[in-house]
Order: C-alpha cells, then structure tokens, then sequence
C-alpha cells in the first residue's frame, strides 16, 4: 500500500469531489454504473488506502476501468490526472494476484516474444522493408509493436515518406519491439522492468528516436529518457516530425472526402500535440478537414488506451462504438488518425456499424506522393 | 388494505438474505445479467450520494446502507416490470441519477434496489417549432446542453453540478440553474413526464403548453424525489441559443442595499439572466477569482437573449438602475469571469474535505422580499458561532430570493464536528419555519430535511402522507424519504 | 369558428364557438353531444389537452382517464387520500 502514498493527493481529492468531471469519463458513460466513475474507483481505493475495505478481485476488476484518457483532467480545477493511482492499485494487484484473470495471463503472453502479440516481428520487419535501412543510423524508426501487428503497410508508408524527404534513419527490426507500455498499464512491474532493461540496449546509441505511435513516444520519454535509460535527446511523434517538413514533398493528389480528425489520447492530451496532425491535415486534404463534437483537449477517447482492451474488452468496444456513432452523425466519410491503436479500435467499432474508412496520417501522405 | 389492489408477496416470512438472493434472480431473469451489480465494492458506491455524514463516514472508513444491488432498465416497460415485482417482493426500489444529491436522498437505508437510470439516456427529438426537447432521465445534464447547443438552443438550466447530475433528478429535487431568472427552475420547464407509479403503471402526460384539466400532476410528481413515481423521460421546454451575453459586476455597501437593488430590477420589467449577490464574506472570499471588489458586496448580474438589441437595451436600463440605486460599477471582468469559473466553487469541497477535522456544507432557503434580511441576519449570527459562514443570494424572484449559505466548521473530535453540523442546520431550518420561508429553495428534502419539511408544510405533509400510503402502500419507493414514515 | 387566444412559446389555446340548430330537441341534443364527442375524440387524437382554461366539470369527465395518460391512479389516489368518502363536490374532473 506504500505504493498509494505517492498519489494520497489524487485520492484523497477525488474520493471527496462531488464528482465533478464525471460526466466526461467515457468508462462511465458505457457501463453507466457509478463505480466506475473517476470519484467512485478513487472512493474503493481510499478505502483501501485507509484499509476500509479488502483489496478484493472485485475491487481490482475496477482498478482496470479506465483508459487512462485524461479527459476527466480537462474538467478538473485541480488539474488531477486520476490514472497514476489507477496503476499503482494495478501493480499491487498483480503482485496479489488478484487481478483480472484476462489480466495475469496477458503479462505471460508478453513474455514469449517481449510483445503483447507474442509474435517475431524482426524478421517480418526486415521482409517489410526489404532489407532496408538495418544499418545503424543516428535517427531511429521505431514503429511500435501496435502498428507492427495490425498495419504493417503504414510502416512501409512511413519509410516511402522519409525516403522521399531523403532522410537517413534506421527501423529498429527486433522481435521485442514494444515499448513496454502494455505492461505497464496492466500493473506487471517485474516484467516491465526486465523488458525495459533489454530494450534500452537496443535503443542505444541513437540521437533521434521517431515513432509512428504517440504511446511509444510517451513512454519512452517518461519511462527511458527521463530516467536516464536511454540517451536520445529528441523523441518525437511521426506527424510532429513531418508536419514542418511536409513542404519539401509534391502531392500528386489531394485526400477527397470529408475527413474528421481523432485527437489520440497520448497524442494530444499526454504529449500536447495538437497542431501538427492539423497541419498535415490541411496541406494534404482537398477541402480541409472537420473536427469531432469536442476536440483537442476535450476528445473523446477511442476505448484503447490503459490495458482496457484486455482488461474489459466489453467497455472498451463501448467506447470504440461512442465514438463511431459521433463521426456518423458528422456526416465523415474518413476517420482520420494518427495513432495505431486509435485506428485499430475505431476500424473495429467502425465495422459493427456498418464499416467505417479509419486511416492514419502517414498512409494518407504515402498515398498522395509519388 | 386500502387503495389500489396489491398483490400478496409470494412468501411473507421471507428472510432478508434470501430476499436479496431471490431479488438478484429475478432482476437477472427481468434485465439480463450484465445490467445488474451486486458486487460489493460496487455497491459500497450506491451506498452515499453527496450528503455531508456520507463524507465523514468515508472519512472514518465507515461503510454502511449498502443496497442489495444496482440495476440498469433502458425502457419504461423495463421499469415497470421491476417495479411491480418489487412490489410483490416488498423489495425498496430507489431511482438513482448520478447521486449529486445533497441531502442522502438516494441512500438505500432500508436496503433494497438501486435503480439507476443512467442507461436511459436517449434525447428523444428536439422540436424545433414548439421549442421543446423530449429527453430520457438519465442523460447527463451537461451532455444535454451540449446537443440542445449544436441545434441551436439551450435549456437555459445551470446548476453548479450540471456535470454530475442527470435530467430525472433535477426534476425529482427541483433543482434551480444559475440563470433561472430568465429560464426559470426546472419545475418551470416542464411540459410532460412518462414514467412508472407506484402500482406499476406507465404514464405518459399530456404533452401541452397549459391545461385546466385537473390538478396538475406533473407539478405533483415533479420534486418527489422518487417517492411516488420514476420518471423515466420528459418533455422540457428550451429557448434558442442567446447570440448576445452581457456580464458585469457592480459593488454595494451592504447586503440591504444590494438586496433592495435586486428586487427593483426584477419587479421594474428588467429581470436578467444571471443576477447574484455576495454578502461581504463570500465577496472576500471569490476577490480574487472574480476581480470583485475590495469591501462590501459584489453583485453578478448578465443578461442574454436571442434578440441583440433587446438584450442591449436591457441591460442598458438594468445597469443605469443599479447605478442610481448607489452600485460602483466594477466594469466586465467579474461578470465574465464569473461566467468562465461558474462551476469552478464546487471544487473547494474536495480541499476542505481533505483537511482532517474540517467540513464545508450549504444551506439554500427560500424567502420572501420582506423578510429576507432577517432571515440573512439570524442565520449568519447564530451559524457564525459554530464556525465560518457566508452566503449569497443566488436566485430572485419578484416575490422573493434564495439565500444560499456556505458554512465552514472544524472540529478534531470527529463525533463533535458531526454535532457542529447539525447544529447549524438546526438553526437554519428553525429560523426558516420561525419566519415562515422555506426551508429548501432547489436541493430538496431527501433524509436530512425531514423532520423540518414536516413542520413547514404542516397538513400538507399530511396530505401527501395519504397520498404516498394510496399509491405505495408498502413504501416500495424509495422509503424514508420527504418524511414518510408510517406504512398504510 | 375559431380563435387562437391564448399563445406561449410552445403551443396555444383554440377556442372553438359552435352554433347549430336542429329540427327537434332532441336532434338538437343530440347534435350537441355529437359535437362534444367529435371535438374532443379529436382533440385526444392530436395529443392535445381537453381543456386550456375552462377546466372539466362534468361535461369533460368521461375523457379524463385518456386526458390523464395513464397518471390517473395518481389523481385518484389523491382524491381517495384526502376525500375517502368522496364527499367534496361527486362526480367531477372523472374521478
Ligand atoms: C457540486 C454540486 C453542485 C450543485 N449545484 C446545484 C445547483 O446549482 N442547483 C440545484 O438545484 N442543485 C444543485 N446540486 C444538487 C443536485 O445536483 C441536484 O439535486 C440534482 O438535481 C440531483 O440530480 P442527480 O441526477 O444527481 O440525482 P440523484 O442525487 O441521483 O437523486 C436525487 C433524488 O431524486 C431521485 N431521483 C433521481 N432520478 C430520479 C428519477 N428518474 N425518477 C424519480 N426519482 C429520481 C432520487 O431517488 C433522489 O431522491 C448540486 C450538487 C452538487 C454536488
Ligand atoms: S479528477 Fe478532479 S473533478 Fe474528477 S473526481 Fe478527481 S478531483 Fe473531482
Ligand atoms: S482517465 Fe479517462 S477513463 Fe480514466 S477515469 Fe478519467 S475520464 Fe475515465
């Protein structure tokens, strides 16, 4: 329990707040009940804290009920970011052993291939790309395990685009290619601190790290640069590597349609970027692009983030379908993104609603270029 | 037994464990598993709403009045079939919003069945020639202004816990929004209900502006607090979205010169939309957040509408009265600020809370013109002995004001402040009913109050006692609420 | 014929003024309450209320339980609660 002290401030706050972001808390608004609203887990956990009540399986089960948006920050006068004592309650539930089963059994999944996939992605990688840019170079490609799993094409986007642009960089083509965050959601410490140690070895010796997904971006800032693992000095997301650089590339064609943007939770409210997806979107689309209902600061998040997919896939999807139902009453005909995650809960909600265009931004450039 | 016909329970000896087992079943049988929780950290959340001895359990690690379970109908006929079989059970069923609820309205003190309507939360249609919307009782407040905005209107309806509180429960505590000046309180919004008796029995009322066809039962089961019926959707009256806002702030000596400014402006035709007054402790308190001024009292006042130059020209002869009236014009800021941080005070909760030995509770009445000062006075004197107090007056009327004070009171000895607190309510509540004001102008009865709503309605509780035994015999409804005791 | 007399910014009031004539009095009663009938079948089909201002009396009484939408056992009940021996003016408002 020593491990909730760090967060006394966020429970203690929250469990006595008239539950004032509730409303915005996309969990809540799919399983309606009011335990899973930011001031209802924090309520169990404060009890817990205070040794009220039994850490429980149950109790555990809504440990795991939050996405780890940050929307409720954006409501919140106290600027709380709830998720910190979400994970802290998290590793202490799987040191239990009393986390979700779904939950033990991803972190002895992970550890077959150092992913949650438990796939080899070094050799597929080095078939992706031909052969191409393995040798070291100081800017590192680091695709993320997501994007490598679900869409291998953007990965070959991506080199299409950078090579137009006549950058050197080198795409790290390693089985364990995840940057460890899976882990660290679902409360594995102990297997999250092993992965870390092997994959900062392979990170070393490059200056720039780019990704194509914001949740590696986030985590390698916060969980291997900042503590000094790892010595890149820039880590940067692929749509704020591009946005600037863009100009440098002749479009042979423009994205028709009407495209709406997601705001990637990672991307916007964890990282702060919000303009450059913007911007690429409006140099490359033909009639510019529309935002969701509320964006930026204040989007919706897709149902991906913070181990919900394995925790509560039901809730997850749920919230996947919200999203979905927003961009069909927009009038889009493409659910723009940048984020392989997002795209892959969206397409998926997307497809129990009649199916729905979801693509990433660098797809969009690649297809667009010559 | 008198009344309505009510069926015999199917085993009168039933156990209390087994009740609940049996009730679980049925649920499960009637809703589908997935929509009912049973589950005790769940449960231990639907055992308190935002009642103050709730939070100073929570302080002490207190858990108690915990329901049996949760469960989540999406249609009417839903409602009424757990309803009636709740009813053969002799099982409580207590309708849950979002339980923003101050008074412990939602707790399940006798246990039962949470019924949470947050799954009915379809906004029906919005009518945009009779200016209505038709909306389930379970959409979020603020996710309701939010789609009545993309369409071009708003409800007009701002509590401060907009965002934690659903359509079914404003309209089963009467609840007020910051600008019911204009747009009046919900009860003045209301154009039908559909919903569930007691016995069972859905109705839909009639869906008109005004009628003489009887009493008017909306206003009968509107602030019932689930007592009587669920309501599980309405048909509320919206205005277009106002193109024009006009916020400012004004300072006044004192409260009597402010209070005098207020009622001016609202019996000479220039009612606004926004129009408060801090008494000197509340103005020191918000100084800083709303630029107010430096002593004596701040007056908010805002105007909007959808017709630019009547707004204009309002405000215009509003402010020109208030000037006259002996008013420092403070110019737009505490206006506009006001108006960005408008939900923001509640947040103060969280940090006082935080603080070992402290609380932070509120007080809203009710009064009229002439008797407001007195009521003012009394109240802050005698409150202010047991601890910090302040108020505004946050609603006006041209027949009276709401006074709405906030009362700061710290003990170390967790049972001593317990006592502080209802000590001051004590002595709020009783000077109310010694004046002859109200003892609640929007939060409602709930547990807390009854005792004093007893008194201040007098017969009138008696009536509504009679009327509660006719149609829940065996108090099914949420039970002890509004002062129902006794069984038919 | 009709006028519009009173209006709010949801709907408003029709009040309707009839005049007809009948050979007997008894044609004429009958046209009378034929009229009644017509007009409030009709206006119970539009969703309207049965009345705006003159309230129910007895004339209206019969249509209540459909005015009331199935919220009569409220009404009723209220009555039963405060009049249980239905002393206070029988046989009005249908209850
Ligand atoms: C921070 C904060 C600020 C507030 N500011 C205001 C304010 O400005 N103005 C104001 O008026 N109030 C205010 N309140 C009080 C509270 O928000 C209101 O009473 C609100 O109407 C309660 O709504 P709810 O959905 O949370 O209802 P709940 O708390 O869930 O329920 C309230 C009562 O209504 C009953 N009920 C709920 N839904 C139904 C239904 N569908 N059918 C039948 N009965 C039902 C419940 O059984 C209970 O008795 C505030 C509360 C907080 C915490
Ligand atoms: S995040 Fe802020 S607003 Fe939400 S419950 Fe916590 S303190 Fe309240
Ligand atoms: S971070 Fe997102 S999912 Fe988690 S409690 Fe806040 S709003 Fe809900």
């Amino acid at each position: 329990m020593k491990r909730l002290k760090k967060y006394e401030r966020e429970i203690e706050f929250c469990s006595y707040c008239p539950k004032l972001c509730r409303f915005s808390c996309p969990v809540a608004k799919v399983t309606c009940s009011e335990a899973s609203t930011p001031t209802g887990k924090m309520t169990i956990l404060k009890l817990i804290k205070d040794g009220a009540f039994e850490f429980t399986p149950e109790a555990a089960e809504l440990m795991y009920q939050c996405s780890g948006c940050l929307l409720s920050r954006a409501y919140c006068e106290h600027v709380i970011e709830v998720i910190g004592a979400f994970e802290a309650a998290r590793a202490i539930a799987v040191e239990k052993g009393i986390a979700p089963k779904r939950v033990m059994e991803f972190g002895a999944a992970f550890t077959k291939a150092g992913n949650p996939y438990a796939k080899n992605f070094g050799a597929e990688l080095r078939d992706l790309t031909s052969g191409r840019h393995l040798q070291k170079a100081p800017m590192l490609l680091f695709t993320g395990c997501t994007m490598a799993h679900y869409f291998p094409e953007t990965i070959k986007h991506a080199a299409k685009v950078l090579e137009r642009l006549g950058v050197d960089f080198e795409i790290l083509a390693e089985d364990g290619l995840c940057c460890g965050y899976p882990m660290f959601a679902t409360g594995h410490e102990k297997i999250l601190e092993e992965h870390k140690t092997r994959l900062a070895k392979k990170l070393a010796g490059h200056e720039t790290i780019v990704s194509l997904c914001p949740t590696c971006v986030w985590f390698l800032k916060t969980h291997y640069q900042k503590p000094g693992l790892i010595s890149a000095g820039a880590i940067s997301h692929a749509t704020e590597f591009l946005s600037t650089r863009l100009g440098a590339l002749k479009l042979k064609s423009k994205v028709e349609g009407k495209i709406v943007y997601h705001d990637p939770c990672h991307l916007g409210r964890y990282l702060g970027i919000y303009d450059p997806p913007r911007e690429i979107l409006n140099q490359i689309s033909a009639n510019g692009f529309t935002e969701f209902h509320e964006s930026r600061e204040r989007s919706e998040c897709c149902g991906g983030g913070g181990g919900l997919p394995i925790a509560h896939p039901g809730i997850a999807r749920g919230i996947g379908m919200h999203k979905i139902r927003q961009f069909q009453q927009l009038g889009g005909e493409l659910l723009a993104t940048a984020c392989p995650m997002c795209e892959r809960m969206l397409e998926r909600s997307g497809k129990e609603a009649g199916g729905v265009k979801v693509r990433d931004l660098i797809s969009l450039i690649a297809e667009n270029i010559d | 037994m008198r009344g309505q016909e009510c069926p015999r329970p199917e085993d009168k000896d039933m156990s209390t464990d087994n009740k609940i087992v049996k009730a679980l079943e049925w649920l499960g049988n009637l809703l589908g598993k997935n929509r009912v929780i049973s589950d005790q950290a769940s449960l231990v959340i639907y055992s308190r709403d935002i009642f103050m001895p709730g939070y100073l359990d929570l302080r002490e690690g207190k858990i108690q009045n915990l329901p049996a379970a949760a469960c989540f109908p999406e249609t009417v006929e839903e409602v009424a079939k757990v309803i009636s079989r709740a009813r053969e059970n002799r099982i409580p069923v207590i309708a849950y919003g979002a339980g923003s609820g101050v008074l412990g309205g939602t707790i399940p003190v006798t246990g039962g069945i949470m019924l949470d309507l947050k799954r009915m939360r379809e906004i029906r249609s919005v009518n945009k020639i009779a200016h209505t919307v038709e909306v389930e009782a379970g959409v979020m407040g603020e996710d309701l202004e939010r789609h009545l905005i993309r369409e071009g209107f708003t409800l007009g309806h701002f509590p401060s816990s907009i965002y934690c509180s659903t359509v079914g429960g404003w309209l089963s505590t009467r609840s007020a929004g910051q600008l019911s000046a204009k747009y009046g309180k919900i009860e003045d919004l209301v154009i039908s209900l559909e919903g569930v008796l007691a016995d069972g029995s859905v109705f839909h009322t009639r869906n008109t502006p005004r009628s003489a066809t009887g009493p008017d039962l909306d206003q009968i089961l509107v602030g019932s607090e689930g007592t009587l019926a669920i309501i599980t959707a309405a048909v509320l009256a919206i205005s277009p979205l106002p193109a024009k806002k006009i916020y400012r702030g004004f300072a006044f000596n004192d409260v009597p010169s402010g209070l005098e400014a207020m009622r001016v402006l609202l019996q000479k035709e220039l009612v606004p939309a926004a129009l408060r007054l801090y008494d000197p402790i509340d103005t020191g308190f918000n100084q800083a957040k709303l630029s107010g001024p430096d002593s004596g009292c701040l007056l908010v006042i805002g105007y909007e509408g959808a017709n630019d130059e009547l707004t204009e020209l309002k405000s215009k002869l509003g402010f020109a009265r208030l000037l006259e009236m002996g008013a420092t014009d403070l110019g737009e800021a505490p206006g506009l600020k006001w108006l960005e941080h408008r939900y923001a005070v509640s947040y103060n909760r969280s940090k006082i809370m935080a603080s070992p030995g402290a609380l932070l509770d509120t007080i809203e009445v009710s009064v009229i013109w002439r008797d407001a000062l007195e009521l003012y006075q009394k109240v802050a004197a005698a409150v202010s002995k047991l601890g910090l107090v302040m108020a505004h007056f946050s609603h006006a009327w041209r027949e009276g004001v709401c006074i709405y004070f906030s009362f700061l009171v710290n003990d170390p000895d967790p049972e001593k402040l317990r006592q502080k607190h209802l000590e001051a309510w004590k002595t709020a509540m009783e000077a109310c009913l010694e004046i002859g004001a109200s003892i609640s102008h929007h939060h409602g009865i709930g547990l807390h109050r009854a005792e004093w709503l007893k008194k201040e309605l007098g017969v009138g509780h008696e009536i509504l006692q009679k009327l509660k035994n006719e149609i829940d015999p065996h108090h099914i409804l949420n039970p002890e609420k509004l002062g129902f005791g006794e069984k038919a | 014929m009709a006028h519009f007399s009173h209006a709010y910014a949801q709907g408003c009031s029709i009040y309707f003024s009839v005049a007809s004539t009948g050979r007997t009095l008894g044609d004429r009663l009958k046209r009378y309450d034929d009229l009644w009938n017509d007009a409030l079948e009709a206006c119970m089909k539009a969703d309207g209320a049965l009345s705006h201002h003159h309230g129910i009396g007895m004339l209206k009484a019969k249509w209540m339980e459909t005015e009331l939408g199935g919220a009569s056992p409220l009404l009723k009940g209220l009555k039963r609660a405060i009049d249980p021996k239905g002393i206070m003016n029988p046989g009005k408002l249908g209850i």
